[in-house]
């Protein structure tokens, strides 16, 4: 068995493992001081199903965990990847176009905000007055249903909207949403369809004064293509979410791993299945994946909800390995085979009363597994294997700023567990 | 197959970005697997002519599509089993000859050295003759006529570590097995000494064991019987030189791709105890260096710096500058796909920042990608083409960077040559930077 030594170690590469990541690696102004970070995961979680936005949930959406969004707001925009909101007062539209109030989203998207759309069309609830909002879709891009999501804006939101179908053109590309997206980062191609869409949009765009695109404008250059477009189309662009294989999740995982990578020197263990680990006195010394032990001084477990699975141990091996006594969870007979993580580290309740986590690992209250009723000193549960409970505010399942929030809190717990959590970001 | 059809497999894939005859990882893999294994009752099996017109050839097997799976399959195994039932396909004899011998390295290799000598006597003579010369050669041959072929320079590796073999030194030191691929015995034999010079350095006793082609080529181009035979022999003859040892000597490898092959791919369908035991000694050599050689390596690094820092002229200038490996200058690091997929991190770059001797460029995002040769396919006439396609992001990406001229660090042999192919900038293995940094 090979040995690898970090400072802390990550399980898992979502949305939660990359946050926790982000922060374990970004305590220390010096580079050379700084927590040594890795992350080992499976694959690069469900990013690619993620519509990027970020929804506040039945949190309020005035005081959502500052810290956390601060931190998210900062890196992203390190990383090359800028979001917008944070201060409650986005109102965009869902994938389907009904309105939504997330909390943050990319700031590609941040122009579709409704009430500017409504405060900028003239007359909007008026009949016959001039529409607000062009709806653009691709022909080539089949399952982006924008006439229907035209249709929704109008009549859920009380906004005019006027619906257009463009032709990519050549080459010639298959309906995927990724491939599309991978010719609008290309330049020459990108120049050319600007300039065909300032020529068949632009009467309608003068008119509407925004346009909307699918999220499909560049897996790399997204930022600056809309901006080139807003140029171009002289109104304002954005784009809308849309339903999975969603682009704005790919360029997400593939800006914020890039950023850890190259300027945090983070280490991704891609590809690798955690399998066991070894506990000694309430702590966690090490985990594994069949060929490499990663010792940390603290771990974060980031392993994703209901289709996560960084972390598969049959409860049986674990526990031998481990020498604890657990009681299994009632609602989840133990069963090697299921993809469910539970109970990894050997964790229960004790009796605390607390909501069950609707799948995942079982927590205390304090987001910890605990192990004969003692929490693990050093191993922080993040995102959605917190279940319900990793919702602070009550919600009744997981969402994105639960992940961001709570993956923010256990980086700092584990930056406090390896002794540098003095000058925590 | 727990497949549940998300396609962040196709998402992940280069070649299902760029081109459209691909039918991409979800249908070539999980699918097809389905209509392997229990399709409808009475439904006649695949056709190698069915598979082939979906594109299976295409795939680079880079392993992106496994690392993108949440379910957690082994999309780019189903994809092979795909290509090789493609590739089952008779065709013409000059063909068949062609695409036999680029899949076996060890006879291509061989050829290629055996004309080392009147290559190099060609480029003395005429560059530009010479050029059209080889262009025609490798076109016959069924290679792309416009890559610049390697032309191996310097004594060969066997030689030249028994010429600098320092017996009395070595008394005592732990061994380790140096598995050098087919670039390091045939075509650039100067990373693979840059390799042991550093293995050297951090106190080990170099050794190297007979070895041939570890098989990856073969699979890429779906020759699982010829990838199976490689895999036996180098099984014999790792186990041989391992056993002199006590039979637990680390096997290092400057090349990930013969790390993935000897480590992950070969014993998943040779099966054994001794491919296992083989799986777990082998180790990529950025992974070695960084790992279990570390502390070692930093201490000479640091010695030899410290050395160099005494001297009355630091070798900088001209002559410096013209080596792409000369340690004061600009570098970028590229991350070969099958790096990635053997899980490791990114060693080199992690030891080179620590060196601090050069500050790292970075090309944004958009190089996060595959350089778009994988295997073998974007080394072929009919294939390059739609590897610089597959590549375009990763290439563009490297392109913008020209004025600075970086030199790019890879482990990937086949990826520094389709990046210096493709953008005109040198490149060089991280660990020839390390040997300049040690010095001689």
């Amino acid at each position: 068995m090979r040995t690898l030594r970090y400072d802390v170690v990550v399980i898992g590469a979502g949305l939660a493992g990359l946050v926790a990541a982000a922060r374990a690696s970004s305590a220390h102004p010096v580079a050379a001081d700084r927590a040594r970070v890795a992350l080992v995961a499976r694959s690069s979680g469900n990013l690619n199903l993620w519509s990027g936005l970020v929804g506040a949930g039945r949190r309020s959406r005035s005081r959502p965990g500052v810290g956390a969004i601060e931190f998210f707001l900062d890196f992203t925009a390190r990383a090359g990847l800028p979001y917008a909101g944070g201060d409650g007062r986005l109102e965009l539209f869902s994938p389907s176009g009904r309105p939504v109030r997330p909390l943050l989203a990319p700031a590609t998207m941040a122009g579709g905000d409704k009430v500017g759309l409504l405060a900028e069309n003239r007359g909007p609830l008026r009949r016959g007055s001039s529409p607000g909002l062009l709806v653009t879709g691709f022909t080539e891009l089949t399952d982006y249903p924008s006439g229907l999501i035209a249709a929704t804006i109008t009549q859920a939101a009380g906004l005019e909207t006027e619906h257009r179908s463009l032709s990519l053109g050549p080459p010639a590309v298959s309906g995927l949403a990724t491939r599309v997206a991978g010719l609008f980062d290309d330049q020459t191609w990108f120049q050319d369809f600007t300039e065909s869409a300032a020529r068949v949009l632009g009467p309608e765009a003068a008119r509407t004064g925004a346009v909307a695109f699918p999220p499909v404008l560049g897996l790399v250059r997204s930022s600056e293509n809309v901006a080139a477009l807003e140029k171009a189309l002289r109104c304002r662009v954005f784009e809308l979410p849309a339903l999975p294989p969603s682009v704005p999740g790919q360029r997400f995982a593939r800006f914020w791993r890039h950023r850890l990578e190259s300027a945090h020197g983070v280490q991704f263990h891609a590809g690798q299945v955690v399998v066991g680990a070894r506990l000694a006195d309430n702590r966690c010394l090490w985990v594994e994946d069949g060929r490499t032990r990663y010792e940390a001084r603290a771990f974060v477990l980031a392993t994703g909800g209901v289709a996560g699975g960084g972390l598969t141990v049959p409860p049986q091996a674990f526990f031998a390995q481990a020498g604890v006594a657990v009681t299994p969870n009632p609602q989840r007979p133990a069963d090697p085979d299921t993809r469910v993580t539970e109970p990894v580290f050997g964790a229960e309740v004790a009796g605390e009363g607390l909501d069950w986590a609707k799948w995942g690992v079982r927590t205390g209250r304090d987001g910890r597994l605990r192990v004969g009723g003692r929490p693990l000193a050093n191993v922080f549960v993040a995102g959605w294997q917190l279940g319900a409970s990793g919702a602070p505010s009550g919600s009744e399942r997981p969402d994105a700023l639960g992940s961001i929030e709570s993956a923010w809190r256990a980086a700092g717990e584990a930056l406090q567990a390896t002794g540098r959590g003095g000058e925590m970001p | 197959m727990n497949c549940l059809g998300c396609a962040a497999c196709v998402a992940a894939c280069p070649v299902a970005a760029s081109d459209g005859r691909f039918a991409g990882p979800k249908v070539l893999g999980p699918a097809l697997e389905r209509h392997r294994d229990g399709g409808w009752p009475g439904e006649p099996a695949l056709t190698p002519a069915q598979v082939e017109a979906l594109g299976a050839r295409l795939c680079l097997g880079c392993h992106r599509c496994d690392l993108a799976c949440p379910s957690g399959i082994e999309v780019s195994a189903a994809v092979r089993r795909a290509k090789t039932l493609a590739a089952s396909q008779p065709t013409g004899a000059w063909q068949s000859f062609t695409e036999r011998l680029l899949r076996d390295q060890e006879r291509l290799g061989r050829l290629v050295a055996l004309a080392g000598g009147t290559r190099r006597l060609l480029r003395r003579v005429g560059p530009r003759l010479s050029r059209r010369i080889e262009g025609q050669a490798a076109g016959t041959l069924g290679l792309s006529p416009y890559r610049a072929l390697p032309l191996a320079s310097g004594p060969s590796l066997a030689r030249w570590l028994a010429r600098t073999r320092d017996p009395v030194a070595e008394r005592g030191r732990p061994p380790v097995l140096l598995f050098a691929g087919c670039h390091g015995r045939f075509h650039d034999p100067g990373v693979a000494r840059d390799a042991a010079r550093v293995l050297r350095a951090a106190g080990y006793r170099v050794l190297l064991p007979s070895q041939l082609c570890c098989g990856s080529p073969a699979l890429s181009q779906g020759d699982e019987e010829l990838a199976a035979r490689a895999a036996e022999a180098n099984l014999r003859f790792l186990g041989l030189a391992s056993a002199r040892f006590g039979g637990s000597v680390p096997v290092v490898s400057p090349c990930p791709s013969c790390t993935l092959a000897l480590r992950d791919t070969l014993p998943a369908f040779t099966g054994g105890p001794e491919a296992a035991r083989l799986a777990e000694h082998a180790w990529d050599l950025g992974e070695f260096l960084a790992g279990p050689a570390r502390e070692a390596l930093m201490a000479a690094l640091d010695g030899a710096l410290a050395a160099r820092a005494g001297e009355p002229s630091s070798p900088v200038g001209a002559e410096a500058a013209a080596r792409s490996d000369a340690p004061h200058l600009p570098w970028l690091y590229h991350t070969p796909c099958h790096l990635r997929a053997l899980g490791v991190g990114r060693p080199f770059p992690a030891l080179l920042s620590a060196l601090a001797s050069a500050t790292a460029r970075d090309a944004g995002p958009a190089s996060d990608g595959c350089c778009g040769v994988g295997g073998l396919n974007g080394l072929t006439r009919d294939g390059h083409a739609a590897s610089l396609a597959a590549g375009g992001p990763v290439l563009e990406a490297y392109r913008t960077l020209a004025r600075e001229n970086p030199s790019v660090l890879s482990d990937c042999p086949v990826c520094r040559w389709q990046i210096a192919d493709a953008t005109g900038l040198p490149t060089a293995h991280p660990v020839q930077r390390l040997a300049a940094l040690l010095g001689d």
